[in-house]
């Protein structure tokens, strides 16, 4: 063996199984010939020992026990309130969120084709207009569960693969670069592709996280709002719930999107510390997602989806509300109690002035006073409905509701005597809508 | 009953850990912390030669460590991988070149006979002349001396050809050769 061979094998020889026995031994034989191998091997040996003896020193058990507390509530104080509280849960999150990208978005492209034609979009949503029946939740329950299952591989590999298709196409430098030897130019270029590599897949992965951001946020407000309009008596209780649920559902799930949108950046940080190639790059990149300001853009969105949810909320209880308060003054008025009735209904029609209830208030208010011999006041009080009417009239209301204004109106025309107008409304009625036929029985 | 559960758990292995870890359990990342921690610590002392510097980085690639923790392919392989981190951290840290000198009050010369002065002598003569080489030499040179680690594991670690660490390793041996010649010289 060569003396210049052995001087490279000194070093690894000092590690034990490095070398077959055949090998060792003609190293061995080599030694014992060689006085400058031998001297060489020493010396190897000396450093070997004082390095791994006096390069560091052992940390004392006090001071690792210190480190280890702090190290513990440093944890507990990063890890993630839902990863801590359900990790299962936390994991299958990001799977469900990207399953809403196949899912919604042909229906919210859906929604906005019935947005531009506002006829088209009402005749397409009186069907839901209507309260779903349990079997229809359960219905669209399992199938919305069956469809994010099959697409949560569907979803994977299009992140795994749109990830690495820049990587794929780099990929021949890359290698190239990596197996020739290097000039200090060439070693600044691999670790320009390799960062452009990183910074690609992070990019792409921020891109895959808002797009169902942003479809939750939309469909969510729309959804909640028209998928499940409350019918005129109020005490249902299931749709109600139902609809709560779905807009907190919705609410959670956006929010958890951004927050997965913060976790892209706060990951590609990290990635940037650890980096061992040219951290700067990193840093830059860091620099450039931060001035997209993505975090408090999302911020901002939550907050809208908060307020629109919240004011979906109040809409509904007010729609509740109001309405249990027509019932009850009803019931009063048929036990004899007008003026408890009549002070309800004034009530009612104060605090929910833009309800379409507020017309059958009008029309119970005249019919009390018809029915106790007061002619004048409920002919006064029917035309002061009228005039509500035409005030509502203005207003855009859900199909179901539309409906009731529509015959609210010719219950106060009917009662005043004018059949032409009520007629008219009954014709420009069922021009307009398909949802109920609201002609008189014959 | 405290002492046989545990013996259970000091046989746990850290793919088992990594595991328990990643449902959710802190109590499986505490174990493998008490595992790690000594030879983490270490290492970090022996890249920095700071006593504070080296505690905050090994915490810090334990926490990234804990964060990262589903990247991990192989979780068998966990102390490689929590090393390759805390490699990375101290090049980094090592980079800067605020962090570039070695003051004197860093070192603990301890009094007393005439062998301990001697030896404390030498252990300086060695940091000092480690902590004089380029990062990425310091860190290869601590993990092929110091941690053991073959030549592919630590390309591996470094993230480079297996080339660039052999003439790392030269050329950082020669330096140190140079500079502890005194030491390092047989007679």
């Amino acid at each position: 063996m060569p003396c210049d061979q052995m001087k490279k094998l000194i070093t690894d020889s000092l590690r034990n199984g490095t070398f077959d026995k055949a090998m060792l031994k003609e190293m061995e034989e080599h030694l014992l010939q060689c006085p400058e191998c031998r001297s060489e091997r020493e010396q190897e040996d000396r450093l070997f020992k004082l390095i791994s003896e006096n390069a560091s020193e052992d940390v004392p058990d006090e001071r690792l026990e210190d480190f280890g507390s702090r190290l513990r509530s440093r944890l507990r104080a990063s890890a993630s309130i839902l990863g801590r509280l359900v990790p299962a849960f936390a994991a299958m999150m990001s799977r469900l969120i990207l399953a809403f990208v196949p899912i919604f978005l042909p229906i919210f492209l859906l929604f906005l084709w019935l947005l531009v034609d506002r006829k088209q979009f009402q005749a397409y949503t009186h069907w839901l207009s209507y309260r779903p029946s349990l079997v229809g939740i359960l219905i669209l329950g399992i199938s919305i569960w069956v469809v994010i299952t099959a697409c949560g591989k569907l979803t994977d590999w299009m992140q795994k693969k749109i990830s690495s298709a820049w990587t794929d196409v780099r990929k021949p430098v890359i290698t190239r670069l990596q197996v020739a030897p290097r000039c200090p130019r060439d070693e600044a270029r691999l670790a320009h592709e390799i960062e452009t590599c990183i910074r690609s897949k992070r990019l792409v992965r921020a891109v895959l996280w808002s797009i169902p951001t942003l479809i939750c946020i939309a469909f969510g407000v729309e959804f909640s709002s028209l998928l499940f309009v409350s019918d005129d008596s109020g005490f249902s209780l299931v749709p109600q719930f139902v609809r709560y649920a779905l807009g907190a559902f919705l609410v959670i799930l956006s929010a958890y999107s951004g927050y997965a949108i913060t976790q892209v950046i706060r990951e590609a940080r990290d990635d940037a510390k650890i980096r061992p190639r040219d951290p700067a790059r990193g840093i830059a990149l860091i620099r450039s997602l931060k001035k997209w300001r993505l975090k408090y853009l999302f911020n901002l969105f939550f907050a809208v989806m908060l307020a629109c949810s919240g004011w979906e909320v109040y809409n509904s209880s007010v729609e509740v509300h109001s309405s249990r308060d027509i019932c009850q003054a009803y019931q009063f008025a048929e036990q004899g109690k007008s003026d408890k009735a009549i002070q309800m209904l004034q009530q009612n029609m104060k605090y929910y002035p833009n309800q379409p209830s507020v017309l059958y208030a009008y029309i119970l208010i005249g019919d009390i006073d018809a029915k106790e011999g007061r002619r004048v006041d409920s002919l006064q009080v029917y035309r002061d409905g009228i005039r509500e009417y035409n005030r509502l009239s203005r207003r855009h209301f859900p199909p179901f509701d539309q409906n009731l204004v529509y015959s609210y109106a010719v219950d106060l025309y009917r009662r005043l005597g004018e059949k032409d107008k009520a007629c008219a409304i009954i014709n420009e009625h069922l021009k307009d809508s398909t949802v109920i036929d609201i002609r008189p029985p014959k | 009953m405290a002492l046989f559960k545990t013996d259970c758990e000091c046989e746990l292995t850290d793919g088992v850990l990594v595991g328990k870890t990643r449902r959710g359990s802190l109590e499986a990342y505490d174990q493998l912390v008490t595992r790690h921690r000594r030879g983490i610590c270490r290492l970090a002392f022996g890249m920095t030669q700071n006593h504070e510097a080296a505690d905050d980085l090994a915490q810090e690639a334990f926490i990234l460590a804990f964060k990262r923790i589903r990247q991990l392919k192989d979780a068998d392989r966990f102390g490689p991988w929590l090393r390759k981190i805390l490699t990375n951290l101290c090049i980094r840290y090592a980079s800067n070149p605020k962090h570039a000198s070695l003051s004197d009050d860093r070192w603990d010369v301890s009094g007393g006979s005439a062998d301990a002065a001697e030896k404390s002598l030498v252990r300086q003569s060695v940091r000092s002349a480690i902590f004089e080489l380029e990062p990425h030499e310091r860190a290869t040179i601590l993990l092929y001396y110091m941690e053991g680690l073959t030549q592919a594991e630590i390309a591996d670690v470094l993230e480079c050809p297996i080339g660039t660490i052999w003439s790392r390793l030269n050329s950082a041996r020669m330096r140190l050769r140079n500079r502890l010649a005194d030491l390092i010289e047989v007679p």
